[in-house]
């Protein structure tokens, strides 16, 4: 795992698989008006949940910047949840019929999103059962939400950096508001440690991840901005979301590249497998 | 490769010189362009034209001299700026393209010809050439210099704008046919720009700077438009001069 599908093909995997009773979380839902008091919050306590996530608001400026919903749970046993059993994923309630124009999705109609996310949200909830599906892929309740974003479609961006440089979240977040350009509600989340690949992405501490509508003449210098943030802060950005990202960066986010492409010229000698990833970044070499 | 926002990597410019070329490619290397091929004519303006790319972050640029008016070596142009390359080719523009002087032309059988040798003739020798091959590769990108006076003939300078016109729809063609392919054409239009090329030419309306029309290819490559105007306004603009009547046509332009 962790080598972009360059060094060959997966051809038998054993998956160690997590036995549940029921298809219902217990989910604890909190509001919280700025980034500082989630982010406190999140450290404190997610030790006392299996699943942690929270949706940052990425356009609010000032003293409210960061504002956030943070959902977490536990799987529901039998014994939490009256008739609670084994189901399926439900069917989404809303579908997109078709591609909507390129700039439906702009600055305005994605403030005005993220402002009834957070308001609709409960200011605190314990306890609250809800689907597996809806608790892990909120997003799945409206079939082709990609539509959305029309032909030019949207970028997503994810970076990790380590616990003690939890201000460059703050620092990101921050350069996102005040440029301006449109981002929905972005997932923070705590990473523990990653694999040991060398191409291994997460690292014990925060991760962020923001989908993005193409189309904002700002956007792609925003996203160089935070990649020089990311690597000022020993961090880094998720290959597998990637599409533009730097060669130049690479090597400084990922610092065990050369021990991948020593893996990956024993391995593959010829280069018989490579991938546009591959290509851009310069991951293989010349 | 080219990332997400349609910047590439590797470039190939035909007509390398002009000062189109020269500010869109200053954009493209401030973005994501490592490599760099200028043809052209012209050895001492593609040199220079090189060493700028080189200080707006490009690490490798070459050269390839050319001669528009001879559309047999458009082939063999092609295979050197490509091999120069030695890699994956993103993005080929081709901003070949001669103004002339309308006047002169007009009453020229040899001028006439050379403008429609220069405007049309070559440049669609070469983009037999470049299609064959990206085709082969699987993906990239073209982008054509075609002219907002293609979308309407005018008497001033008919022998240009004729032959535009002409580059213009056979792109048309072309576009469609690399639909599904991985492979995309789009065509660039723009008013007048404030160039070399038109030193003394008449500053109509929507008249721009180079820098103008570099900004809003920048935006084209990104957003994946079939056709980018230069002003973004004018494609609403043309929208209503296309459909004008002819005598009021014949009103507007003779100002």
């Amino acid at each position: 795992m962790g080598a972009m599908g360059l060094t060959g093909v997966v051809t038998s995997v054993t998956l160690q698989m997590l036995a549940i009773e029921t298809s219902q979380m217990l989910v604890d839902t909190d509001r919280f008006g700025d980034l500082d008091s989630v982010m406190s919050a999140m450290s404190s306590g997610d030790d006392d949940y299996r699943y942690s996530v929270a949706w940052v608001d990425c356009m609010t400026r000032g003293a409210h910047m960061g504002r956030a919903i943070l959902t977490r749970g536990n799987h529901a046993s039998a014994a939490d949840v009256k008739k609670a059993a084994l189901s399926g994923p439900r069917k989404p309630r809303l579908t997109i019929p078709f591609q909507a124009p390129s700039g439906l999705l702009n600055r305005y109609s994605v403030r005005a999103f993220n402002e009834l996310w957070f308001r609709t949200a409960p200011r605190h909830e314990l306890d609250e059962a809800q689907s597996l599906s809806s608790f892990f892929y909120p997003l799945d309740g409206v079939a082709g939400w990609n539509l959305l974003y029309g032909k030019r479609g949207f970028v997503q961006y994810q970076f990790c950096v380590p616990d003690a440089m939890g201000d460059t979240v703050v620092d990101v977040i921050r350069r996102l508001s005040e440029s301006r350009v449109a981002s929905f509600l972005a997932v923070l989340k705590r990473f523990g440690p990653g694999n040991p690949s060398p191409l291994s992405f997460p690292l014990s501490g925060w991760t962020l991840a923001l989908d993005l509508p193409v189309g904002a003449d700002a956007l792609p210098g925003v996203l160089d901005d935070l990649d020089e943030m990311v690597v000022a802060a020993t961090g880094r950005v998720y290959f597998a979301k990637d599409a533009r990202l730097q060669a130049d960066q690479v090597r400084a986010m990922y610092p065990r590249l050369d021990e991948f492409r020593a893996v990956k010229s024993r391995v593959d000698p010829d280069d018989q497998l490579t991938s546009d990833l591959a290509r851009r970044l310069d991951l293989v070499g010349k | 490769m080219e990332n997400a926002f349609g910047q590439p990597q590797n470039v190939v410019i035909f007509g390398g010189s002009s000062d189109i070329a020269r500010a869109i490619t200053k954009k493209l290397c401030a973005a994501r362009a490592h490599t760099v091929i200028l043809a052209g004519r012209n050895q001492e303006l593609l040199n220079a034209a090189a060493l700028e790319a080189q200080e707006y972050g490009a690490t490798k640029t070459d050269i390839v001299i050319f001669d528009a008016t001879d559309p047999s070596n458009a082939e063999r142009t092609v295979s050197q700026a490509f091999k120069k390359v030695g890699d994956q080719v993103d993005l080929v523009i081709i901003a070949v393209g001669q103004l002339g002087v309308q006047a002169e032309d007009q009453v020229s059988a040899a001028r006439s010809a050379e403008m429609i040798t220069v405007n049309v003739t070559w440049p669609v020798a070469a983009l037999a050439e470049i299609r064959n091959r990206l085709l082969a590769q699987g993906s990239g990108r073209i982008l054509v210099m075609s002219s907002a006076a293609a979308i309407r003939v005018r008497e001033s300078s008919y022998v240009y704008s004729g032959a535009k016109a002409g580059l213009d729809r056979l792109c048309g063609g072309i576009a469609q046919s690399l639909e599904g392919t991985g492979v995309k054409l789009q065509l660039l239009r723009p008013a007048v720009v404030r160039t070399k090329m038109t030193v003394g030419v008449d500053e109509p309306p929507f008249t721009t700077g180079a820098n103008e029309v570099a900004e809003n290819v920048m935006r084209g490559l990104a957003s994946n438009s079939d056709v980018i105007w230069s002003p973004p306004l004018l494609r609403y603009v043309f929208f209503v001069l296309r459909h004008l009547p002819a005598p009021l046509w014949r009103k507007v332009t003779n100002r």
